[in-house]
Protein backbone atom coordinates (compact mmCIF):
# COMPACT_ATOMS: atom_id res chain seq x y z
CA UNK A 1 0.00 0.00 0.00
CA UNK A 2 2.69 2.49 -1.00
CA UNK A 3 0.15 4.82 -2.58
CA UNK A 4 -1.93 4.67 0.59
CA UNK A 5 1.14 5.65 2.61
CA UNK A 6 1.85 8.49 0.22
CA UNK A 7 -1.70 9.82 0.56
CA UNK A 8 -1.47 9.61 4.36
CA UNK A 9 1.88 11.40 4.23
CA UNK A 10 0.43 14.14 2.05
CA UNK A 11 -2.53 14.50 4.37
CA UNK A 12 -0.25 14.68 7.39
CA UNK A 13 1.92 17.30 5.72
CA UNK A 14 -1.16 19.29 4.86
CA UNK A 15 -2.15 19.39 8.52
CA UNK A 16 1.46 19.30 9.79
CA UNK A 17 0.11 17.37 12.73
CA UNK A 18 3.07 15.00 12.75
CA UNK A 19 5.78 17.65 12.70
CA UNK A 20 4.49 19.80 15.55
CA UNK A 21 5.85 19.15 19.00
CA UNK A 22 4.68 20.76 22.21
CA UNK A 23 7.39 23.10 23.49
CA UNK A 24 8.44 23.51 27.11
CA UNK A 25 6.12 25.75 29.07
CA UNK A 26 3.50 25.71 26.35
CA UNK A 27 -0.01 25.14 27.58
CA UNK A 28 -2.42 22.75 25.88
CA UNK A 29 -4.48 25.70 24.72
CA UNK A 30 -1.47 27.47 23.24
CA UNK A 31 -0.34 24.29 21.53
CA UNK A 32 -3.79 23.69 20.01
CA UNK A 33 -3.95 27.30 18.87
CA UNK A 34 -0.45 27.06 17.34
CA UNK A 35 -1.40 23.78 15.67
CA UNK A 36 -4.54 25.42 14.26
CA UNK A 37 -2.57 28.36 12.92
CA UNK A 38 0.07 26.14 11.30
CA UNK A 39 -2.59 23.90 9.76
CA UNK A 40 -4.44 26.92 8.41
CA UNK A 41 -1.24 28.41 7.01
CA UNK A 42 -0.35 25.13 5.29
CA UNK A 43 -3.81 25.02 3.71
CA UNK A 44 -3.39 28.55 2.41
CA UNK A 45 0.01 27.48 1.04
CA UNK A 46 -1.62 24.57 -0.78
CA UNK A 47 -4.23 26.95 -2.18
CA UNK A 48 -1.43 29.21 -3.38
CA UNK A 49 0.32 26.18 -4.94
CA UNK A 50 -2.90 25.26 -6.78
CA UNK A 51 -3.18 28.86 -7.97
CA UNK A 52 0.40 28.77 -9.26
CA UNK A 53 -0.21 25.46 -11.04
CA UNK A 54 -3.34 26.99 -12.54
CA UNK A 55 -1.45 30.00 -13.91
CA UNK A 56 1.28 27.78 -15.40
CA UNK A 57 -1.31 25.55 -17.08
CA UNK A 58 -3.22 28.54 -18.51
CA UNK A 59 0.06 30.01 -19.75
CA UNK A 60 1.03 26.76 -21.45
CA UNK A 61 -2.39 25.78 -22.80
CA UNK A 62 -2.87 29.01 -24.67
CA UNK A 63 0.31 28.35 -26.66
CA UNK A 64 -0.93 24.96 -27.89
CA UNK A 65 -2.82 24.64 -31.13
CA UNK A 66 -2.58 23.45 -34.71
CA UNK A 67 -2.11 26.96 -36.07
CA UNK A 68 1.63 27.57 -36.14
CA UNK A 69 2.37 30.47 -33.81
CA UNK A 70 5.39 30.65 -31.52
CA UNK A 71 5.27 30.52 -27.72
CA UNK A 72 6.28 34.16 -27.22
CA UNK A 73 4.28 35.34 -30.25
CA UNK A 74 1.14 34.19 -28.41
CA UNK A 75 1.89 36.54 -25.52
CA UNK A 76 2.95 39.30 -27.89
CA UNK A 77 -0.39 38.92 -29.67
CA UNK A 78 -2.31 38.94 -26.37
CA UNK A 79 -0.46 42.06 -25.26
CA UNK A 80 -1.11 43.78 -28.58
CA UNK A 81 -4.80 42.89 -28.37
CA UNK A 82 -5.11 44.21 -24.82
CA UNK A 83 -3.27 47.43 -25.66
CA UNK A 84 -5.11 47.76 -28.98
CA UNK A 85 -1.88 47.82 -31.02
CA UNK A 86 -2.71 45.13 -33.58
CA UNK A 87 -1.81 46.51 -37.00
CA UNK A 88 -5.09 46.44 -38.98
CA UNK A 89 -3.16 46.39 -42.27
CA UNK A 90 -1.03 43.37 -41.33
CA UNK A 91 -3.02 40.19 -42.08
CA UNK A 92 -0.52 37.98 -40.24
CA UNK A 93 -0.98 39.96 -37.01
CA UNK A 94 -4.74 39.95 -37.50
CA UNK A 95 -4.76 36.19 -38.11
CA UNK A 96 -2.61 35.56 -35.03
CA UNK A 97 -4.97 37.78 -33.08
CA UNK A 98 -7.99 35.88 -34.38
CA UNK A 99 -6.50 32.50 -33.48
CA UNK A 100 -5.29 33.50 -30.02
CA UNK A 101 -8.10 35.82 -28.96
CA UNK A 102 -11.14 34.46 -30.79
CA UNK A 103 -10.34 30.76 -30.90
CA UNK A 104 -7.93 29.68 -28.17
CA UNK A 105 -8.88 32.01 -25.35
CA UNK A 106 -12.60 31.05 -25.35
CA UNK A 107 -11.55 27.39 -25.22
CA UNK A 108 -9.21 28.00 -22.27
CA UNK A 109 -11.82 30.10 -20.45
CA UNK A 110 -14.47 27.45 -21.05
CA UNK A 111 -12.18 24.79 -19.59
CA UNK A 112 -11.59 26.95 -16.50
CA UNK A 113 -15.24 27.85 -15.96
CA UNK A 114 -16.45 24.29 -16.51
CA UNK A 115 -13.82 22.97 -14.11
CA UNK A 116 -14.74 25.53 -11.44
CA UNK A 117 -18.47 24.90 -11.78
CA UNK A 118 -18.38 21.10 -11.87
CA UNK A 119 -15.79 20.74 -9.10
CA UNK A 120 -17.60 23.16 -6.79
CA UNK A 121 -20.89 21.36 -7.49
CA UNK A 122 -19.23 17.99 -6.80
CA UNK A 123 -17.62 19.16 -3.55
CA UNK A 124 -20.90 20.65 -2.30
CA UNK A 125 -22.85 17.56 -3.28
CA UNK A 126 -20.40 15.20 -1.57
CA UNK A 127 -20.63 17.23 1.66
CA UNK A 128 -24.38 17.60 1.46
CA UNK A 129 -25.04 13.91 0.80
CA UNK A 130 -22.09 12.70 2.87
CA UNK A 131 -21.20 10.51 -0.07
CA UNK A 132 -17.86 10.43 -1.88
CA UNK A 133 -19.53 9.28 -5.10
CA UNK A 134 -21.95 12.19 -5.32
CA UNK A 135 -21.60 14.65 -8.17
CA UNK A 136 -23.95 15.94 -10.87
CA UNK A 137 -22.83 13.07 -13.15
CA UNK A 138 -23.49 10.15 -10.79
CA UNK A 139 -26.78 11.52 -9.49
CA UNK A 140 -28.25 11.74 -12.99
CA UNK A 141 -28.46 15.54 -13.00
CA UNK A 142 -26.09 15.85 -15.98
CA UNK A 143 -27.97 13.11 -17.86
CA UNK A 144 -31.25 14.92 -17.22
CA UNK A 145 -29.73 18.12 -18.59
CA UNK A 146 -28.37 16.24 -21.60
CA UNK A 147 -31.79 14.71 -22.27
CA UNK A 148 -33.45 18.15 -22.14
CA UNK A 149 -30.88 19.63 -24.51
CA UNK A 150 -31.17 16.63 -26.89
CA UNK A 151 -34.94 17.01 -26.92
CA UNK A 152 -34.44 20.56 -28.18
CA UNK A 153 -31.71 19.68 -30.68
CA UNK A 154 -33.25 16.60 -32.30
CA UNK A 155 -37.01 17.02 -32.02
CA UNK A 156 -37.15 20.79 -31.69
CA UNK A 157 -39.17 20.57 -28.48
CA UNK A 158 -38.51 23.69 -26.45
CA UNK A 159 -40.14 24.92 -23.27
CA UNK A 160 -39.12 28.42 -24.31
CA UNK A 161 -38.06 29.19 -27.89
CA UNK A 162 -34.76 30.59 -29.15
CA UNK A 163 -31.16 29.57 -28.70
CA UNK A 164 -31.31 29.69 -24.91
CA UNK A 165 -34.35 27.42 -25.00
CA UNK A 166 -31.83 24.58 -25.04
CA UNK A 167 -30.31 25.84 -21.79
CA UNK A 168 -33.73 26.13 -20.18
CA UNK A 169 -34.70 22.65 -21.41
CA UNK A 170 -31.49 21.31 -19.88
CA UNK A 171 -32.20 23.05 -16.58
CA UNK A 172 -35.79 21.79 -16.34
CA UNK A 173 -34.78 18.19 -17.01
CA UNK A 174 -31.75 18.47 -14.70
CA UNK A 175 -34.22 19.25 -11.94
CA UNK A 176 -36.06 15.92 -12.48
CA UNK A 177 -33.37 13.70 -10.86
CA UNK A 178 -32.67 16.42 -8.28
CA UNK A 179 -36.34 16.57 -7.25
CA UNK A 180 -36.58 12.79 -7.26
CA UNK A 181 -33.56 12.50 -4.96
CA UNK A 182 -34.96 15.18 -2.64
CA UNK A 183 -38.35 13.45 -2.47
CA UNK A 184 -36.72 10.09 -1.89
CA UNK A 185 -34.53 11.48 0.87
CA UNK A 186 -37.56 13.01 2.60
CA UNK A 187 -39.85 10.00 2.44
CA UNK A 188 -37.69 6.91 2.51
CA UNK A 189 -34.53 8.10 4.30
CA UNK A 190 -32.32 6.13 1.90
CA UNK A 191 -28.72 5.23 2.60
CA UNK A 192 -26.08 7.20 0.68
CA UNK A 193 -25.45 4.07 -1.40
CA UNK A 194 -29.10 3.87 -2.36
CA UNK A 195 -29.15 7.53 -3.37
CA UNK A 196 -26.23 7.05 -5.74
CA UNK A 197 -27.72 3.86 -7.16
CA UNK A 198 -31.01 5.68 -7.72
CA UNK A 199 -29.04 8.46 -9.43
CA UNK A 200 -27.32 5.94 -11.69
CA UNK A 201 -30.67 4.29 -12.47
CA UNK A 202 -32.10 7.70 -13.42
CA UNK A 203 -29.03 8.29 -15.56
CA UNK A 204 -29.65 5.04 -17.46
CA UNK A 205 -33.35 5.84 -17.91
CA UNK A 206 -32.49 9.23 -19.43
CA UNK A 207 -29.80 7.60 -21.57
CA UNK A 208 -32.35 5.08 -22.87
CA UNK A 209 -34.79 7.84 -23.85
CA UNK A 210 -31.95 9.78 -25.41
CA UNK A 211 -30.86 6.74 -27.46
CA UNK A 212 -34.44 6.33 -28.67
CA UNK A 213 -34.53 9.98 -29.75
CA UNK A 214 -31.25 9.51 -31.61
CA UNK A 215 -32.69 6.55 -33.51
CA UNK A 216 -35.66 8.66 -34.58
CA UNK A 217 -33.60 11.75 -35.37
CA UNK A 218 -32.12 12.86 -38.67
CA UNK A 219 -28.70 11.12 -38.99
CA UNK A 220 -26.82 14.39 -39.31
CA UNK A 221 -28.53 15.81 -36.22
CA UNK A 222 -27.90 12.56 -34.34
CA UNK A 223 -24.24 12.66 -35.35
CA UNK A 224 -23.79 16.21 -34.12
CA UNK A 225 -25.66 15.47 -30.87
CA UNK A 226 -23.46 12.42 -30.22
CA UNK A 227 -20.30 14.44 -30.88
CA UNK A 228 -21.53 17.22 -28.62
CA UNK A 229 -22.75 14.92 -25.85
CA UNK A 230 -19.30 13.31 -25.36
CA UNK A 231 -18.25 16.65 -23.90
CA UNK A 232 -16.45 19.27 -25.89
CA UNK A 233 -15.09 22.71 -25.04
CA UNK A 234 -14.08 23.59 -28.59
CA UNK A 235 -17.43 25.01 -29.66
CA UNK A 236 -17.74 28.02 -27.40
CA UNK A 237 -17.29 31.58 -28.62
CA UNK A 238 -16.99 34.90 -26.78
CA UNK A 239 -20.79 35.35 -26.96
CA UNK A 240 -21.30 32.26 -24.77
CA UNK A 241 -18.46 32.84 -22.29
CA UNK A 242 -20.32 35.44 -20.16
CA UNK A 243 -23.27 33.05 -19.75
CA UNK A 244 -21.10 30.09 -18.76
CA UNK A 245 -19.13 32.49 -16.55
CA UNK A 246 -22.21 33.78 -14.76
CA UNK A 247 -23.52 30.23 -14.21
CA UNK A 248 -20.18 28.91 -12.92
CA UNK A 249 -18.93 31.86 -10.91
CA UNK A 250 -22.27 32.85 -9.38
CA UNK A 251 -23.03 29.18 -8.72
CA UNK A 252 -19.67 28.81 -7.02
CA UNK A 253 -20.21 32.03 -5.02
CA UNK A 254 -23.66 30.88 -3.89
CA UNK A 255 -22.29 27.50 -2.80
CA UNK A 256 -19.38 29.24 -1.07
CA UNK A 257 -21.83 31.29 0.98
CA UNK A 258 -23.32 27.99 2.15
CA UNK A 259 -20.02 26.40 3.20
CA UNK A 260 -20.59 26.81 6.97
CA UNK A 261 -23.98 25.14 6.60
CA UNK A 262 -22.42 22.41 4.46
CA UNK A 263 -19.83 21.83 7.19
CA UNK A 264 -22.65 21.34 9.66
CA UNK A 265 -24.46 18.95 7.28
CA UNK A 266 -21.25 17.02 6.83
CA UNK A 267 -21.27 16.36 10.57
CA UNK A 268 -24.71 14.80 10.42
CA UNK A 269 -28.32 15.92 10.16
CA UNK A 270 -28.89 15.78 13.92
CA UNK A 271 -25.94 18.07 14.58
CA UNK A 272 -27.06 20.48 11.84
CA UNK A 273 -30.59 20.55 13.25
CA UNK A 274 -29.22 21.24 16.72
CA UNK A 275 -27.63 24.39 15.26
CA UNK A 276 -31.04 25.51 14.04
CA UNK A 277 -30.39 24.64 10.38
CA UNK A 278 -33.39 23.65 8.30
CA UNK A 279 -31.69 20.61 6.77
CA UNK A 280 -34.36 19.88 4.13
CA UNK A 281 -34.48 23.48 2.93
CA UNK A 282 -30.69 23.66 2.69
CA UNK A 283 -30.59 20.39 0.71
CA UNK A 284 -33.27 21.61 -1.71
CA UNK A 285 -31.52 24.95 -2.19
CA UNK A 286 -28.19 23.22 -2.68
CA UNK A 287 -29.62 20.75 -5.22
CA UNK A 288 -31.28 23.57 -7.16
CA UNK A 289 -27.97 25.45 -7.30
CA UNK A 290 -26.11 22.32 -8.40
CA UNK A 291 -28.79 21.63 -11.04
CA UNK A 292 -28.43 25.16 -12.42
CA UNK A 293 -24.64 24.80 -12.62
CA UNK A 294 -24.78 21.32 -14.19
CA UNK A 295 -27.57 22.23 -16.63
CA UNK A 296 -25.85 25.42 -17.69
CA UNK A 297 -22.56 23.67 -18.29
CA UNK A 298 -24.01 20.56 -19.98
CA UNK A 299 -26.15 22.63 -22.36
CA UNK A 300 -23.01 24.34 -23.69
CA UNK A 301 -20.39 21.59 -23.51
CA UNK A 302 -22.15 18.22 -23.22
CA UNK A 303 -21.36 15.80 -20.40
CA UNK A 304 -17.92 16.14 -18.86
CA UNK A 305 -17.65 13.47 -16.21
CA UNK A 306 -15.29 12.81 -13.30
CA UNK A 307 -14.16 16.44 -12.81
CA UNK A 308 -16.83 16.99 -10.15
CA UNK A 309 -16.07 13.59 -8.68
CA UNK A 310 -12.27 13.57 -8.55
CA UNK A 311 -11.30 17.19 -7.88
CA UNK A 312 -12.86 17.35 -4.39
CA UNK A 313 -11.20 14.04 -3.46
CA UNK A 314 -7.75 15.25 -4.46
CA UNK A 315 -8.33 18.65 -2.84
CA UNK A 316 -9.49 16.93 0.36
CA UNK A 317 -6.15 15.12 0.62
CA UNK A 318 -4.36 18.49 0.74
CA UNK A 319 -6.72 20.86 2.53
CA UNK A 320 -9.01 18.62 4.58
CA UNK A 321 -12.79 18.59 4.73
CA UNK A 322 -13.53 22.15 5.82
CA UNK A 323 -15.77 23.34 2.99
CA UNK A 324 -14.64 26.95 3.42
CA UNK A 325 -11.26 25.89 2.00
CA UNK A 326 -12.27 22.68 0.25
CA UNK A 327 -14.71 24.42 -2.12
CA UNK A 328 -12.22 26.98 -3.54
CA UNK A 329 -9.45 24.36 -3.58
CA UNK A 330 -11.71 21.92 -5.48
CA UNK A 331 -12.75 24.65 -7.90
CA UNK A 332 -9.15 25.57 -8.63
CA UNK A 333 -8.18 21.92 -8.98
CA UNK A 334 -11.19 21.31 -11.24
CA UNK A 335 -9.99 24.11 -13.52
CA UNK A 336 -6.46 22.66 -13.45
CA UNK A 337 -7.76 19.17 -14.27
CA UNK A 338 -9.74 20.47 -17.22
CA UNK A 339 -6.66 22.27 -18.54
CA UNK A 340 -4.48 19.19 -17.99
CA UNK A 341 -6.99 16.97 -19.83
CA UNK A 342 -7.17 19.45 -22.72
CA UNK A 343 -3.37 19.63 -22.89
CA UNK A 344 -3.07 15.81 -22.78
CA UNK A 345 -5.72 15.37 -25.47
CA UNK A 346 -3.91 17.86 -27.74
CA UNK A 347 -0.44 16.40 -27.14
CA UNK A 348 -1.53 12.79 -27.66
CA UNK A 349 -4.16 12.92 -30.37
CA UNK A 350 -4.66 16.52 -31.42
CA UNK A 351 -7.41 19.04 -31.02
CA UNK A 352 -10.06 16.70 -32.45
CA UNK A 353 -10.46 14.54 -29.32
CA UNK A 354 -13.40 15.57 -27.17
CA UNK A 355 -12.41 16.42 -23.62
CA UNK A 356 -15.21 14.32 -22.07
CA UNK A 357 -13.47 11.09 -23.02
CA UNK A 358 -10.12 12.38 -21.69
CA UNK A 359 -11.58 13.40 -18.33
CA UNK A 360 -13.13 9.91 -18.03
CA UNK A 361 -9.93 8.10 -19.01
CA UNK A 362 -7.73 10.22 -16.69
CA UNK A 363 -10.20 11.01 -13.90
CA UNK A 364 -11.61 7.47 -13.64
CA UNK A 365 -8.32 5.70 -12.77
CA UNK A 366 -7.32 8.54 -10.39
CA UNK A 367 -10.65 8.22 -8.61
CA UNK A 368 -10.30 4.42 -8.29
CA UNK A 369 -6.72 4.81 -7.09
CA UNK A 370 -7.79 7.24 -4.35
CA UNK A 371 -10.62 4.94 -3.24
CA UNK A 372 -8.43 1.84 -3.14
CA UNK A 373 -5.47 3.62 -1.52
CA UNK A 374 -7.52 5.27 1.21
CA UNK A 375 -9.20 1.97 2.11
CA UNK A 376 -11.82 3.72 4.18
CA UNK A 377 -15.53 3.07 4.30
CA UNK A 378 -17.01 4.62 1.16
CA UNK A 379 -20.59 4.59 2.36
CA UNK B 1 -11.04 -4.53 0.24
CA UNK B 2 -14.28 -3.25 1.76
CA UNK B 3 -17.51 -3.96 -0.14
CA UNK B 4 -18.28 -0.25 -0.38
CA UNK B 5 -14.91 0.38 -2.07
CA UNK B 6 -15.52 -2.49 -4.51
CA UNK B 7 -18.97 -1.09 -5.36
CA UNK B 8 -17.56 2.43 -5.79
CA UNK B 9 -14.78 1.16 -8.06
CA UNK B 10 -17.44 -0.75 -10.03
CA UNK B 11 -19.49 2.42 -10.44
CA UNK B 12 -16.41 4.36 -11.57
CA UNK B 13 -15.57 1.61 -14.09
CA UNK B 14 -19.16 1.58 -15.40
CA UNK B 15 -19.05 5.35 -15.86
CA UNK B 16 -15.73 5.13 -17.68
CA UNK B 17 -17.04 2.41 -19.98
CA UNK B 18 -20.19 4.47 -20.56
CA UNK B 19 -18.09 7.50 -21.55
CA UNK B 20 -15.98 5.35 -23.86
CA UNK B 21 -19.06 3.79 -25.50
CA UNK B 22 -20.51 7.26 -26.08
CA UNK B 23 -17.22 8.37 -27.62
CA UNK B 24 -17.04 5.25 -29.82
CA UNK B 25 -20.61 5.85 -31.03
CA UNK B 26 -19.85 9.52 -31.71
CA UNK B 27 -16.70 8.52 -33.59
CA UNK B 28 -18.62 5.96 -35.66
CA UNK B 29 -21.35 8.48 -36.43
CA UNK B 30 -18.62 10.97 -37.36
CA UNK B 31 -17.18 8.45 -39.83
CA UNK B 32 -20.62 7.83 -41.35
CA UNK B 33 -21.36 11.55 -41.55
CA UNK B 34 -18.02 13.30 -42.01
CA UNK B 35 -17.70 16.96 -41.16
CA UNK B 36 -18.36 18.80 -44.46
CA UNK B 37 -15.90 21.50 -43.39
CA UNK B 38 -13.00 19.07 -43.03
CA UNK B 39 -11.00 19.17 -46.24
CA UNK B 40 -7.84 17.68 -47.60
CA UNK B 41 -7.50 19.20 -51.04
CA UNK B 42 -4.69 18.71 -53.52
CA UNK B 43 -3.92 21.28 -56.22
CA UNK B 44 -1.96 21.48 -59.43
CA UNK B 45 0.19 24.58 -59.43
CA UNK B 46 1.58 26.46 -62.40
CA UNK B 47 3.03 29.92 -62.93
CA UNK B 48 6.31 31.69 -63.18
CA UNK B 49 9.16 32.99 -61.08
CA UNK B 50 11.37 35.73 -62.49
CA UNK B 51 10.16 34.93 -65.99
CA UNK B 52 10.90 31.21 -65.58
CA UNK B 53 7.91 28.84 -65.69
CA UNK B 54 7.23 26.71 -62.63
CA UNK B 55 4.97 23.74 -61.95
CA UNK B 56 4.21 21.90 -58.76
CA UNK B 57 1.57 20.99 -56.25
CA UNK B 58 -0.17 22.38 -53.20
CA UNK B 59 -2.13 20.87 -50.34
CA UNK B 60 -4.85 22.37 -48.17
CA UNK B 61 -5.46 20.80 -44.75
CA UNK B 62 -7.89 21.59 -41.96
CA UNK B 63 -6.55 22.91 -38.66
CA UNK B 64 -8.70 22.55 -35.56
CA UNK B 65 -8.55 25.29 -32.99
CA UNK B 66 -12.17 26.08 -32.23
CA UNK B 67 -15.19 24.44 -33.84
CA UNK B 68 -16.88 27.79 -34.42
CA UNK B 69 -14.12 28.74 -36.90
CA UNK B 70 -12.71 26.82 -39.85
CA UNK B 71 -8.96 27.13 -40.31
CA UNK B 72 -7.00 25.89 -43.30
CA UNK B 73 -3.30 25.69 -43.98
CA UNK B 74 -2.12 25.72 -47.58
CA UNK B 75 1.39 24.59 -48.49
CA UNK B 76 2.75 25.17 -52.01
CA UNK B 77 5.75 23.37 -53.47
CA UNK B 78 6.82 24.14 -57.02
CA UNK B 79 9.98 23.78 -59.13
CA UNK B 80 11.02 26.00 -62.02
CA UNK B 81 12.26 24.78 -65.39
CA UNK B 82 15.74 25.82 -64.36
CA UNK B 83 15.52 23.96 -61.07
CA UNK B 84 14.47 26.91 -58.89
CA UNK B 85 12.46 25.56 -55.95
CA UNK B 86 9.57 27.55 -54.55
CA UNK B 87 8.01 26.77 -51.18
CA UNK B 88 5.30 28.96 -49.70
CA UNK B 89 2.50 28.53 -47.18
CA UNK B 90 -0.36 30.58 -45.82
CA UNK B 91 -3.38 30.26 -43.57
CA UNK B 92 -7.02 31.01 -44.25
CA UNK B 93 -9.51 31.48 -41.41
CA UNK B 94 -13.24 31.29 -42.04
CA UNK B 95 -15.62 32.72 -39.47
CA UNK B 96 -18.92 31.14 -38.37
CA UNK B 97 -20.47 32.92 -41.40
CA UNK B 98 -18.27 30.85 -43.80
CA UNK B 99 -16.55 33.99 -45.09
CA UNK B 100 -12.74 34.16 -45.01
CA UNK B 101 -11.44 36.65 -42.50
CA UNK B 102 -9.10 39.45 -43.60
CA UNK B 103 -9.97 39.02 -47.27
CA UNK B 104 -12.02 41.41 -49.38
CA UNK B 105 -14.48 40.12 -51.91
CA UNK B 106 -14.39 41.24 -55.52
CA UNK B 107 -16.50 39.52 -58.21
CA UNK B 108 -16.76 36.30 -56.23
CA UNK B 109 -13.00 36.14 -55.57
CA UNK B 110 -11.60 36.83 -52.11
CA UNK B 111 -8.40 38.87 -52.14
CA UNK B 112 -5.81 39.69 -49.51
CA UNK B 113 -3.06 42.21 -50.21
CA UNK B 114 -0.21 42.71 -47.77
CA UNK B 115 3.43 43.68 -47.87
CA UNK B 116 3.84 42.93 -51.56
CA UNK B 117 1.99 39.62 -51.33
CA UNK B 118 -1.38 39.01 -52.92
CA UNK B 119 -3.51 35.95 -52.29
CA UNK B 120 -6.78 35.36 -54.13
CA UNK B 121 -9.22 32.56 -53.31
CA UNK B 122 -12.05 30.89 -55.18
CA UNK B 123 -14.37 29.38 -52.60
CA UNK B 124 -17.05 26.71 -52.90
CA UNK B 125 -19.53 25.36 -50.38
CA UNK B 126 -18.46 24.55 -46.81
CA UNK B 127 -15.41 26.82 -47.03
CA UNK B 128 -13.83 24.66 -49.72
CA UNK B 129 -10.99 26.52 -51.45
CA UNK B 130 -11.29 25.17 -54.99
CA UNK B 131 -8.53 27.34 -56.41
CA UNK B 132 -6.19 30.14 -55.47
CA UNK B 133 -3.63 32.55 -56.76
CA UNK B 134 -0.41 33.54 -55.01
CA UNK B 135 1.69 36.52 -56.05
CA UNK B 136 4.75 38.07 -54.49
CA UNK B 137 7.96 39.68 -55.75
CA UNK B 138 8.70 38.00 -59.08
CA UNK B 139 6.44 35.06 -58.26
CA UNK B 140 2.99 34.37 -59.67
CA UNK B 141 1.26 31.05 -59.09
CA UNK B 142 -2.18 29.71 -59.92
CA UNK B 143 -3.51 26.56 -58.19
CA UNK B 144 -6.44 24.46 -59.35
CA UNK B 145 -7.97 21.60 -57.40
CA UNK B 146 -7.06 18.16 -58.71
CA UNK B 147 -10.19 16.16 -59.51
CA UNK B 148 -9.58 12.41 -59.53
Amino acid sequence: MKIGNLLTELRDRASLSKTLVMTDGESDEDFVFREYKVARRSKVLFLAAFALLFLILVGYKITLGEYDIGFFDVYDTLWKHITGSIDPLDPIQRMNDNVVWEQRLPRVLTAILVGVGLAAAGAAMQSMMKNPLADPYTTGISSGALFGATLAMTLGIYIVGGYYGRVLNAFIFALVPAVFIIMLSRWKKPSPAMMILVGIAIMYIFNAFQSYMMLRADPNAASSVYTWSVGSIGMTTWEQIPIIGVISILGFAALFIMTRTLNALNSGDAYAKSLGINVDRVRILCLILISIIAAGIVSFTGIIGFIGLVSPHIARIFVGSDNRILLPASAMLGACMMLICDIVSFLIIGATLQIGIVTAMIGGPIFMLILIAQQKEVW
Amino acid sequence: MKPGVIAAVGVALALMIGAFMLYATADLMGDLHPDPYEHHIEYEVSGEIGGESVTGSAVCDTLRENDAFHNYHIVIDAVGAGGTAVSQSFYVIFGPDDIPRFFTESDGVYIQDSEGQRISLVIGDFCKISGFGFESAGLALIAQEVHE
